[in-house]
């Protein structure tokens, strides 16, 4: 019956605008997201591949 | 050494609370074994496709036998640079940069090995079966089923070893690099799985469950994000690692990151038909992949912007640092592969440039800059540092940066004008109306110089490639290598929890919810584009004239897969007065109902041959096939001399006559039965259409009768009932 009724579905010239909708709707959300991101949050984590052991050989075995 | 270790001391864990810090090691064996492979497979794949690119301009090149013409070469190339050369560099810095993001070792040593062994004996296994001619052919998806069923145990491992270290991990949040392998290992599932559905007609052979314009959009839809989530995505988490590595500072804006992530698997997913624009495709998908491919352009610019700003006052250490330049020119080529990719994009644009060489510069200023230049950044980086030592000569490298940035410049300039003007050629009328290039070859053979310096081109790359061998060899046999690195970190405190209303902070902690989201996020395009292309009837016009394949046809067209002839010939007359001017009525979508898998191919190296069929006299077909320049002087397609010669296997039509009619084609109980007498009845008439053109004694059971029984089949059943049927036509015919 789903097949049925999708078969037969109209209006398939506006899936893209539908789509653009959607996209921007959810492109402004993200922005709103990363936007309320604490600044310390930010900088710890840009800071993580920076924090690791740089000298191997202090470790070696 | 892969056991973990407490200890009593304890340390304040990044998130709070006191855990005990672990004593644990990474695991270099890993990572060393993939950067020996993908320098060994970049060597191989670039050479290949030096060998391919000669073959162009010096026809004999493809020796006259079976195995290394260029449609077997082709594919094996970009298999090869792929699969084996990005693949391998994909996994090598995804093993070294989780374990240190994740600050635990490989969730399972086992599946490393696993991983390591069957990608390489997939890669084994590709290059001696594309070269036998066993392909499904389609683009990037050539491997015959077994192996693709190889590709899917390999990618699971991968998946699951990925996930557990992530899962196992010491740090509570993910950094942005890990967000893009969580994505690259969902999505290729996804697309290797969808795209490779096949009913299998014998060890080697299937046909797609999927036909003509169905079979298109899920290949471009497989075949685009694949440059997106096998070349991009998990290069991007690499350039996230490594790029503040070795300019020691952090990463320009983690904020941008944030948006460059979703914004690009979000959209990446939408733009596959853009590589169908023209075609038989209905115009809504056609136009949905056109405006979310320039909307790529956003996101796409975000990372190579971060990338670059990341080097804000470090620019002195690009100047000493060869790493560091090939760092750079990878993250700018990235930068113009993905603002050129967008413009191509566009209808107007792909009008002209589709199906020429501009597409082959593209894809190369993507291969060799972004892919091959940002590998010998992380190689060069690596190596020194699992050997514990400096680099062997800096100055070597710096040949290989130029050499390299050299070879790169003579690969996409010539090939960059080479596309301009075939594709202006191709659509040149004279003043009177005519085409003043009717003939196709005349638009070949304007190109060999191009074709040589590009060629050249290669050649530098390849040769910078064997520097760095050279290189990063003395290196290791100037140090000693580290296998098992210890390090040491607190253990995350399971009490800690982090609530949900920190957004994308909470996100970043929690993996499985951040893989379900993701998972979503590029399912969503998928379904949107690909669910109503094969629910909705109105999409693929039935032709009531258009009827299955004879066996004869179908066995021809077999070997027209096998030759890899959809390499240079595509089958899709576009609705442009140029394009029908040459070829005949534009295609129509209903024509390929039966095509399992569809061959509208993306290039002409040679014309198109949707309407070959009736064109030229059997003997024509016969003699071109023998030696292609008998019939037209100048040609540079290979010769088949072998298929005068090798005997038709007919003993296979029956399983491939039921495979098809699996996949949907109306073959009777009866037509399968009758198969090996319609075979003859329709060779007897091929050869006695060739002993007409003064070929006489041709034996009816050889190949290339099975072959010209196809070609003079394509595109003749609209012929057959004229009027019978009038669908809409896909886009509006332009008079280009």
């Amino acid at each position: 019956m789903i097949q049925n009724v999708l078969q037969h579905l109209g209006g398939i010239e506006r899936y893209g605008v539908l789509s653009l909708c959607l996209f921007f709707l959810l492109f402004v959300l993200l922005l709103g997201w990363a936007f309320s991101l604490r600044k310390a949050h930010l900088e710890r984590m840009a800071r993580l591949p920076l924090n690791e052991e740089e000298n191997p050989c202090d470790l070696e075995h | 050494m892969s056991q973990s270790t407490s200890t009593p001391t304890g340390a304040e864990s990044p998130s709070g609370g006191r855990a005990p810090v672990e004593t644990f090691s990474y695991d270099n064996h890993i990572v060393r074994a993939f950067a020996i492979a993908t320098a060994f497979w970049g060597l191989i794949g670039t050479s290949a496709g030096l060998l391919a690119a000669c073959q162009l301009f010096w026809p004999d090149l493809n020796l006259n036998t079976p195995f290394t013409t260029f449609g077997r070469i082709r594919p094996l190339h970009t298999n090869a640079v792929i699969f084996a050369f990005v693949g391998n560099g994909m996994f090598c810095g995804i093993y070294y940069s989780l374990q240190r993001l994740c600050k635990a070792r490989m969730y399972s040593d086992a599946l490393s090995w696993f991983n390591f062994w069957g990608w390489q004996a997939i890669i084994v296994a590709a290059a001696v079966t594309l070269p036998l001619g066993l392909t499904t052919s389609k683009e990037y998806a050539e491997l015959e089923w077994p192996v693709d069923l190889a590709i899917t145990a390999v990618w699971l491992a991968f998946t699951v070893n990925l996930m557990g270290t992530i899962l196992k991990r010491r740090e509570r949040h993910m950094y942005v690099a890990i967000w893009f392998y969580i994505a690259t290992a969902i999505t290729v599932a996804l697309l290797h799985v969808f795209n490779s559905l096949e009913i299998p007609a014998g060890g080697f052979k299937s046909y797609s469950i999927y036909a003509g314009v169905q079979d298109a959009l899920v290949q471009w839809w497989y075949g685009h994000n694949a440059v997106a989530f096998f070349l991009t995505t998990p290069y991007l988490g690499l350039m996230y690692y490594f790029l503040p590595k070795a300019a020691e500072r952090p990463v320009f804006s983690y904020r941008l990151s944030i948006i460059h992530f979703w914004g690009l698997i979000f959209i990446y997913i939408w733009a596959g038909p853009h590589h169908l624009l023209y075609t038989a495709l209905p115009d809504w998908a056609q136009s949905l992949g056109m405006v979310f491919s320039v909307m790529l352009v956003a996101p796409s610019w975000g990372g190579m912007l971060n990338g670059l700003l990341t080097l804000r006052g470090a620019w002195d250490k690009v100047r000493q640092e060869p790493m560091l330049k090939f760092m750079v020119v990878a993250v700018t080529a990235y930068g113009m592969a993905t603002l050129e990719g967008p413009t191509l994009a566009i209808k107007s644009v792909n009008a002209l440039s589709h199906y020429t060489d501009w597409t082959v510069a593209h894809v190369h200023t993507g291969a060799l800059g972004w892919n091959g230049f940002l590998t010998f950044s992380i190689l060069y980086w690596l190596v020194p540092r699992l050997y514990n030592t400096k680099l062997w000569s800096t100055k070597l490298a710096n040949y290989h940066f130029w050499i390299g940035l050299l070879g790169m410049m003579f690969y996409v300039v010539p090939l960059y004008t080479s596309g301009v003007t075939q594709g202006l050629m191709w659509k040149q009328f004279t003043s009177d109306g005519f085409l003043q290039y009717s003939n196709f070859l005349e638009t070949v053979i304007r190109l060999i110089p191009m074709y040589q310096l590009r060629a050249l081109g290669g050649l530098f790359y390849v040769t910078g490639i064997v520097l760095m061998i050279i290189n990063l060899y003395q290196t290791t046999r100037a140090g000693r290598f580290i296998g098992d690195q210890t390090a040491q970190a607190p253990a995350l405190n399971p009490a800690v929890k982090e609530s949900p209303k920190l957004g994308h902070r909470w996100l970043e902690g929690v993996p499985v919810t951040f893989t379900v989201l993701t998972t979503v996020a590029v399912l969503i395009g998928g379904l949107i584009e690909i669910v109503p292309m094969f629910l909705i009837k109105e999409n693929v016009p039935t032709l009531s004239s258009v009827k299955p394949y004879t066996p004869l046809e179908c066995l021809g067209r077999d070997i027209y897969i096998r030759e890899g002839c959809v390499g240079c010939h595509s089958q899709m007359v576009r609705p442009f007065r140029s394009e029908t001017e040459r070829y005949g009525e534009y295609s129509k979508a209903g024509e390929f109902v039966y095509d399992h898998p569809f061959l509208w191919g993306s290039k002409r190296t040679g014309p198109d041959l949707h309407r070959v069929g009736g064109k030229y006299p059997d003997a024509w077909h016969y003699n071109h096939m023998e030696d292609p320049r008998s019939t037209s002087p100048g040609s540079i397609m290979p010769r088949y001399p072998w298929l005068l010669t090798q005997k038709l296997d007919t003993n296979v039509i029956g399983d491939r006559m039921r495979a098809l009619r699996k996949v949907g084609v109306p073959y009777t109980d009866e037509e399968i039965r009758n198969a090996p007498q319609s075979i003859e009845s329709q060779a007897q008439k091929i050869v006695a259409g060739l002993a007409a053109g003064s070929i006489t004694n041709a034996p009816p059971d050889r190949e290339i009768i099975a072959l010209i029984a196809y070609l003079q089949r394509l595109g003749t059943d609209i012929k057959a009932e004229p009027g019978a049927t009038n669908p809409p036509p896909a886009v509006t015919a332009q008079t280009r």
